[in-house]
């Protein structure tokens, strides 16, 4: 950790103090298994709130930004500066009927967005936002981000198969050949830190980048980087790859014929997946919560909102791929490449000489 | 570990070996093979979760990456390109439900016995908070690197084996 910036100082991990003040003062008055549980119940609640906050966020600053690079203003209506929009859609989609097609298969298609969002929420438990600081640190935790990744295609697929339309179920076959394809690279790419730090706990990745951000860990680093993204935006239907929903080919894809909630539940999961992928770049590449003068937390929304910006640029730029190009690009570019990063990479670290690592 | 770890352990163990026995009943007993599909991946998803009660962290983590994410995928994308009209074909008599059914209760039976009368290593509680990658790791490759590159060998015959039939048309 920093030397500069002290585990006891308020400001350098003030959600620790508060966290460790609540336990203190909760043992004094409960029996032993209660003050952890409520603790973590707490935290559970509030990183659920942050999601929340953090989509709506996404949610202006991706239509705002996404404006003013398409030369037009974007939402500038509701609240100051148009801020507050997020939250009439929300309210918009929370009065709306929802509507169930009488070829549908009611229970699987009720159950797709639930199996799409749970998966997607949970990956926020193990994202570092600070020192000490995430609801838990898993000694798996890559590989835990990596599984839970892998969840929603299910939800996914069972949208689109249960709503009973052609559309949706092309969406469907899209979005499983898209998400598994790209899989492949991404899981063989995040080796690439893991191998670097010798852990797969997210906080010990992010402390062995004191020395030296892993992006910078030349040659393959930025390699890596880069293709953790591609393939990141690839996983999160994110244009140019969001050939599942492409509204001018099939119609809306797999939640073609979700309305009200469910499609609320659909978009929530997009956004919170979007900014996992970006909080992900930023632990395993970016260094985390790392940086001078500032806060810990600061440093890690500042670097994330960096990579959501990117993401976002990259939309608006960005025309979407033909279905053969994303299969060209992910079997026979992203995938060699990857295998010869995280094999290049092995040899560099048993040769010892990656700059800025600890010999071993 | 402050939490009595052992309650909370137990009921989530019960919990999802429940679950999985659930789904697996449902895998036989659903109505369209799409909806088999989807119990076989709550199977999948609570053995999965029985590991990780087990303190088989990464081994729950790699059955879902695996099985959940990659192979329940591809069956259910191979389910959605092959045709829908065919319903499964009301094979054999009362023999054949007396043989399936003989089958299953010897299998049952021995199971049973077996694991009844074996002599399982108990672990102690110790164990749970041991970093299982590491071990895993080295294990695969030296103790265990022969079997490891035999598997990897299969599943790539097993691979080319696929692709020739595939291309045969």
């Amino acid at each position: 950790m920093l030397p500069e910036c002290p585990a006891s100082f308020f400001l350098c991990d003030p959600f620790g103090a508060v966290r460790g003040a609540i336990y203190a003062l909760l043992s004094a008055i409960l029996p032993e298994p209660l003050p952890i549980v409520i603790v973590t119940a707490l935290a559970i609640a509030m990183v659920t709130t942050l999601i929340a906050i953090i989509v709506m966020s996404q949610v202006w600053a991706e239509r705002r930004i996404v404006g003013y690079m398409q030369g037009r203003l974007g939402p500038n209506r509701v609240g100051p500066g148009g801020t507050l929009q997020a939250i009439a859609d929300a309210i918009k989609l929370l009065t709306k009927e929802p509507l169930i097609p009488r070829e549908a298969d009611k229970v699987v298609f009720l159950l797709a967005p639930l199996v799409v969002v749970v998966p997607s929420l949970m990956v926020w438990s193990v994202i570092p936002w600070g020192p000490g600081l995430s609801v838990t640190d898993l000694n798996i935790g890559v590989l835990y981000v990596l599984a839970l990744g892998a969840l929603p295609t299910i939800g996914i697929l069972m949208a689109g198969w249960s709503s009973g339309n052609k559309y949706a179920v092309l969406g469907g076959m899209r979005a499983a050949a898209q998400l598994i394809s790209y899989e492949i690279p991404m899981v063989l790419v995040v080796m690439i830190p893991v191998l670097l730090a010798g852990t797969m706990a997210l906080r010990g990745i992010v402390e062995e980048q004191t020395d030296l951000w892993f992006v910078l860990a030349l040659p393959f680093g930025p390699i890596a980087f880069v293709l953790f993204l591609v393939s990141g935006i690839a996983e999160v239907n994110r244009s140019p790859f969001d050939l599942p929903e492409a509204e001018s080919e099939i119609v809306a894809g797999f939640h073609t014929e979700y309305s009200g909630m469910g499609f609320a539940l659909f978009f929530l999961a997009e956004y919170a997946n979007s900014f996992a992928v970006s909080a992900m770049a930023t632990t395993l590449f970016l260094g985390g919560w790392l940086g001078p003068f500032l806060p810990p937390f600061i440093w890690f929304f500042l670097k994330t909102y960096l990579v959501f910006f990117v993401l976002v640029w990259v939309r608006s730029t960005l025309p979407r791929v033909r279905y053969d190009q994303l299969m060209h690009l992910a079997w026979k570019v992203a995938l060699p490449a990857a295998l010869i990063t995280v094999g290049l990479t092995a040899v560099q670290l048993s040769l010892n000489v990656v700059p800025g690592t600890a010999p071993r | 570990m402050l939490i009595p770890t052992d309650f909370l352990l137990a009921g989530a163990f019960y919990t999802f070996a429940a679950t999985s026995i659930v789904g697996a009943i449902g895998i036989i007993r659903a109505r369209g093979i799409f909806r088999s599909a989807l119990f076989l991946v709550l199977t999948l998803a609570s053995v999965a979760a029985i590991y990780v009660t087990l303190g088989a962290d990464f081994l729950g983590a790699v059955q879902v990456l695996v099985y959940v994410g990659a192979i329940m995928v591809l069956i259910i994308f191979g389910i959605m390109l092959t045709p829908q009209q065919v319903e499964l074909p009301d094979i054999g008599g009362p023999g054949q439900a007396a043989a399936a059914a003989f089958v299953a209760v010897a299998l049952f039976a021995i199971a049973t016995i077996v694991i009844t009368t074996s002599q399982w290593p108990r672990s102690t509680s110790a164990a749970i908070d041991v970093a299982t990658t590491q071990v895993i790791g080295t294990g695969l490759f030296t103790t265990y690197v022969l079997p490891f590159e035999i598997a990897s060998l299969l599943l790539l015959v097993a691979m080319i084996g696929a692709i020739v039939i595939a291309r045969e048309e």
